[in-house]
């Protein structure tokens, strides 16, 4: 306990540091205008947020990603409620009841639930986050090579399991692996498809490759989609007395949709998205005012906004403490750590403990930073994500080269995130999930090097002799089997 | 999608663009390009400016004429040939012209109406100026082109 509060104190006293704290407040208005510009993504923000971290220390650069991460995450609700444009993936369940209030002439209702409920959610996420990561990253010292790998590969199929497209989920992390094995090997130091280039004895670098997919992927897609078909609807003036409302009364759904949130987001692959529909789906079965949703229910609202609010906390948990990104985000916040030297894991709350309640404490802040803009400048965030594309997506792709160039001052890095634009266009045109990619990538070389390691001590066998790490090799198994067995059940009940 | 603001620029406005360019390349070059190979600037730039503002005007020409009857998937393609080259040319020419050539280029893909051609040109020209400064001057990385 003497530890938490002395880590605790020094993690305020980080964010105390006016530098840190301006750092804070930039992170969330930057956030907030990722989030409520249709084709800019959290992980696609987030992304292009790194190469102006360089010059600065862990501390303010994660102080900026996390308020970025968790405002975003808001942000994307305003424009799905006001012009029916969701901002983020996960906000397009906002839109079904916001956009319909906004029709009828209640958009503040609509928005201040939606930044109530986010609010609500996020503390709760962060609340959680402090409370599960310390214990998980304890646990954490006593995990082995082989707990490790059961770790990866859980993270892994419960992306198969989870995704929408199960057979496009295992293709995608398929092609993770498999570029995950370029390089030098790590173990024996022999060159692995490199064709003879230097360029490729390091592999991939992750932050070029999550721009690229993420990012140019994201502008190309728009280009074939023809942006110009976003026609920005005129907002319906507020026609109604009734503009705010009473957090107790909605106490139910804000809680339990919170929770879910919170508890997707650990999951690997899942994501906020998913939490807000599993959420979603859950309030409009148990409401008692059932018929009000999809025609415009606050309930339907609160439900989603808590929890894509709160998978921010819960999908931070698992990464902070064993490497495992939750999310598309997460990946994103990975790599990020490993630019700044960083190793995720037990090592990180010991030796930068600072950093680490940093962040806790960044994501509570955050959170009420973002209720006092989202309270005052809903009208200016409208009006920001009114930029026309044609000058929006020239800045992503300039950010793009200009971000991947700096990394590594490398002219091979900004092909490398050319291609992989490419590569996200494809997957986005025929929906293949390019989160997937990523998380093959990064988790390909964990589920490489602990299985390697652990045949090393002690062949197969090794593996029965650790219970833990059978479980979660059996939990894995169970998810590639799931989708197949989900699959025969609707086919017999159709 | 029909590509109405190319089919309706004019051919002086897009020499005028091509002066307006080729003046802030002789701007920019005076005070900071220097060639690494031969280290000179006077001497070595013409050769690059004309070879990628010919290529610039081929793919814009191309873009007018051809962008009508093509879909956008040949947009995408168009949108990547020019990052590609912007790239490419950053080994010869400086960085920061050829990322102000591909925000020209890709604004041109993506719009649509008849926009005012010098105001994409003063926001393009802030936004990669605002880019050097900070990346260039506050971050103090080194871009190819510069020294």
């Amino acid at each position: 306990m003497e530890f938490f509060l002395d880590n605790f104190l020094l993690g305020v006293e980080s964010l105390i540091i006016p530098f840190n704290f301006l750092i804070l407040i930039i992170g969330v208005v930057v956030g907030i205008i990722i989030g409520a510009t249709p084709g800019l993504s959290p992980a696609m923000g987030v992304a292009l947020l790194i190469p102006f971290t360089y010059e600065l220390e862990s501390i303010p650069a994660f102080i900026l990603f996390i308020a970025a991460y968790q405002s975003s995450n808001y942000g994307g609700s305003i424009t799905a409620i006001t012009i029916n444009a969701p901002g983020t993936p996960s906000s397009a369940v906002t839109a079904i009841d916001g956009y319909e209030l906004t029709k009828k002439g209640k958009y503040k209702l609509a928005l201040n639930s939606a930044l109530k409920a986010s609010v609500f959610g996020g503390l709760v996420g962060a609340l959680i986050l402090i409370l599960f990561a310390i214990p998980v990253a304890k646990y954490a010292v006593y995990l082995g090579s082989a707990e490790y790998f059961g770790l990866a590969l859980f993270g892994l199929t419960s992306v198969v399991a989870f995704g929408k497209k199960p057979l496009k989920a295992l293709f995608a992390i398929c092609l993770g692996l498999i570029l995950s094995t370029i390089g030098i090997d790590r173990i024996s130091g022999e060159e692995r498809f490199t064709f003879g280039s230097i360029d490729f004895y390091d592999g991939f670098s992750l932050i070029p490759v999550m721009i690229g997919l993420f990012a140019l992927g994201e502008v190309f897609y728009k280009l074939e989609q023809d942006s110009n078909k976003i026609k920005v609807k005129k907002v319906i003036e507020n026609i109604t007395s009734e503009t705010k409302i009473k957090i107790k009364n909605y106490m139910s759904v804000l809680v339990n949709s919170s929770l879910i949130g919170t508890f997707i987001g650990i999951i690997p692959g899942a994501g906020s998205t998913i939490a807000s529909f599993i959420s979603y789906g859950r309030a409009s079965k148990k409401s008692e005012n059932k018929e009000e949703f999809g025609k415009g229910s606050v309930e339907g609202i609160c439900a989603s906004e808590s929890a894509n609010s709160s998978s921010v906390g819960g999908a931070l948990i698992p990464l902070l403490s064993l490497g495992i990104p939750g999310s598309a985000t997460d990946a994103v916040l990975l790599g990020a750590l490993s630019l700044h030297s960083l190793v995720p894991g037990p090592e990180l709350f010991s030796a930068n403990a600072d950093l680490v309640y940093s962040i806790f404490i960044a994501l509570f802040l955050a959170n009420i930073f973002i209720y006092f803009f989202g309270s005052i400048g809903n009208k200016v965030w409208i009006k920001i994500s009114k930029i026309p594309y044609h000058i929006l997506a020239p800045i992503i792709i300039l950010l793009c080269i200009t971000g991947t160039y700096t990394l590594k001052s490398s002219i091979f890095d900004c092909y490398i995130c050319l291609f992989f634009g490419l590569v996200g266009w494809i997957f986005k045109k025929f929906d293949y999930p390019s989160a997937a990619v990523v998380l093959g990538l990064v988790l390909g070389i964990m589920l490489e090097d602990n299985l390697r390691r652990s045949l090393m001590i002690s062949g197969y066998g090794y593996f029965l002799t650790r219970p833990g790490a059978m479980m979660l090799i059996i939990f894995s198994i169970i998810s590639l089997i799931y989708p197949i067995f989900k699959k025969i059940k609707m086919k017999t009940r159709s | 999608m029909r590509l109405n603001f190319l089919n309706k620029l004019k051919l002086e406005n897009v020499f005028l663009f091509l002066i307006f360019s080729y003046s802030i390349y002789i701007f920019l070059n005076c005070f900071s390009f220097i060639d690494d190979n031969t280290g000179t600037t006077a001497g070595t730039f013409p050769k690059y400016i004309s070879f990628s503002l010919i290529i610039f005007s081929l793919v814009l020409l191309f873009s007018k004429k051809e962008l009508n009857e093509t879909n956008n998937f040949f947009k995408v393609l168009l949108s990547f040939l020019a990052i590609f080259i912007g790239i490419y040319f950053s080994n010869y020419l400086n960085f920061f012209i050829n990322l102000f050539f591909v925000f020209i280029f890709n604004s041109f893909l993506f719009q649509s109406k008849n926009n005012n051609i010098f105001k994409l040109l003063f926001i393009s020209l802030i936004f990669v100026a605002s880019l050097y400064y900070v990346f260039g001057v506050f971050l103090n990385i080194n871009f190819p082109g510069f020294e």
